[in-house]
């Protein structure tokens, strides 16, 4: 390994990301030779990185993508966009006659949260344990995960396959209102067991759409709240929220292994957010937005490994900003958050206490 | 156990695992050797780190065999924070 190249360019990095030279960490055989060589068994782990589709490459990350794509396509999404417009509206509701609220855990991790279970087809009430198996198995894409993780990671594991199996052999949850669900769709051709792997995946790959929404709120908190206001007018908010997303995304970076002739394969550290921040070139953005797409940023990535759920996770930002701000236009932060998320490739607030109003 | 005495124990069981883990004899690494140019992988600072976990009873951090960079540095940090405890 050399060290980490960095380039701040939003079209250099989307370059390093569609190159046919640079690949993704190869966490199946990194996790297989980790297995062999501590001889501690991690049969859940090795099951999830088979189907961790950021991390995955080959014939298999194509069979698989396109198989999740089918569920990602703007038909289905049309067809959830009214009730993920209703879970945000419920969510807010659940602020009302409040003075004050933590947004991370009273507001984004609820919304978030809810649209996701229900496209999946998992019972919204198991959600607190389906993020607390989420969040531990995240250790799994951290670039150098510790030992002493291993062990709970694949008990979380273990609990949330055993979880997802039992609402794929029930009927879809009631929450879901009869629309198409991920687990319950039989059209794609995946195995009962690739399901129920992906399905864990894409809820965990949807933990970072919940840590950019608390990214946004806290964007949009910054700003004044007559700029807001372009989050309420149909014809500017999806611009809008694109360079919110640009302007606050979670994912930091992206690890790539270059690889080919011109030497020894080298890590390279592809900074997606900072590099999609600077895309702004400092403008406000929630200003002068009118075109849709018209930010070129890279905060889905770009290339093959480019988030499947990327247009999911833009209508689960926009209707949860419209739903708050509509509500709570003045909404103002109390103080700085306490802490940021302890992940690294990841970040986002722990909490992000504000004044209701 | 003083603590010199306590870092002398950590360097030799340091450079027995490194010297596993990369093959070769641990009375042939320098401990001022860069080691990544020793050729450390990351499989090798995750399954070292942890392996030092469990004999010295330290949270070690994956990353500070890439941080620190030598044994000596690593012996230095690791040494810290068994004195803290």
């Amino acid at each position: 390994m050399t060290a980490a190249a960095r380039t701040m360019d939003v079209n250099a990095c989307a370059s390093v990301l569609r190159s046919r030279s640079s690949d993704v960490i190869d966490l199946p055989a990194f996790f297989g030779q980790l297995e062999a060589a501590s001889a501690t068994p991690i049969p859940n782990i090795r099951e999830q990185v088979e189907r961790l589709l950021f991390f995955l490459g080959g014939e298999r990350h194509i069979e698989l993508r396109r198989a999740s794509l089918a569920f990602f396509r703007p038909s289905i999404l049309a067809m959830w966009q009214p009730q993920i417009a209703r879970c945000a509206e419920d969510a807010v509701a659940l602020l009302d006659g409040r003075t004050e609220a933590d947004l991370v855990a009273d507001f984004a991790r609820i919304v978030a949260g809810d649209v996701v279970c229900r496209m999946i087809g998992l019972p919204a009430a198991g959600r607190e344990d389906f993020d607390l198996w989420t969040d531990e198995a995240r250790w799994l894409t951290e670039p150098l995960p510790p030992m002493r993780r291993l062990p709970r990671i694949e008990t979380a594991l273990g609990e949330f396959a055993a979880a997802v199996a039992d609402a794929a052999c029930a009927s879809p949850p009631p929450e879901s209102e009869g629309l198409p669900t991920f687990l319950h769709q039989n059209d794609d051709g995946l195995s009962a067991e690739d399901r129920i792997w992906l399905a864990m995946s894409l809820y965990g790959a949807s933990s970072v759409t919940r840590h950019t929404l608390s990214n946004t709120i806290m964007t949009v908190a910054s700003l004044p709240p007559e700029r807001r206001s372009a989050l309420l007018e149909p014809e500017r908010r999806m611009a809008a929220v694109e360079r919110l997303i640009a302007a606050s995304t979670s994912f930091q970076f992206l690890i790539r292994e270059r690889r080919g002739e011109a030497g020894p394969a080298a890590r390279v550290e592809v900074p997606i957010g900072p590099a999609s921040a600077e895309a702004l070139g400092g403008a406000c953005p929630l200003g002068g937005a009118s075109v849709a797409g018209s930010i070129n940023h890279v905060a889905f990535g770009a290339g093959v490994h480019k988030c499947l759920g990327a247009e999911l996770a833009r209508l689960i930002i926009a209707e949860a900003l419209t739903a708050l701000v509509r509500r709570f236009p003045r909404f103002a932060p109390l103080w700085p958050p306490s802490g940021f998320e302890p992940y690294v490739m990841v970040t986002s607030p722990i909490d992000f206490v504000c004044r209701l109003t | 156990m003083t603590d010199a005495a306590a870092r002398d124990e950590l360097i030799a069981y340091l450079l027995e695992r490194l010297a596993e883990r990369i093959g070769c004899d641990p009375s042939g690494i320098d401990r001022d050797a860069d080691l990544i140019e020793l050729g450390i992988r990351s499989i090798d600072a995750v399954l070292i780190s942890g392996e030092l976990e469990d004999r010295f009873g330290v949270e070690i951090e994956p990353v500070l065999l890439f941080e620190c960079r030598t044994v000596n540095r690593v012996a230095d940090s690791v040494s810290a924070s068994l004195s803290r405890r």
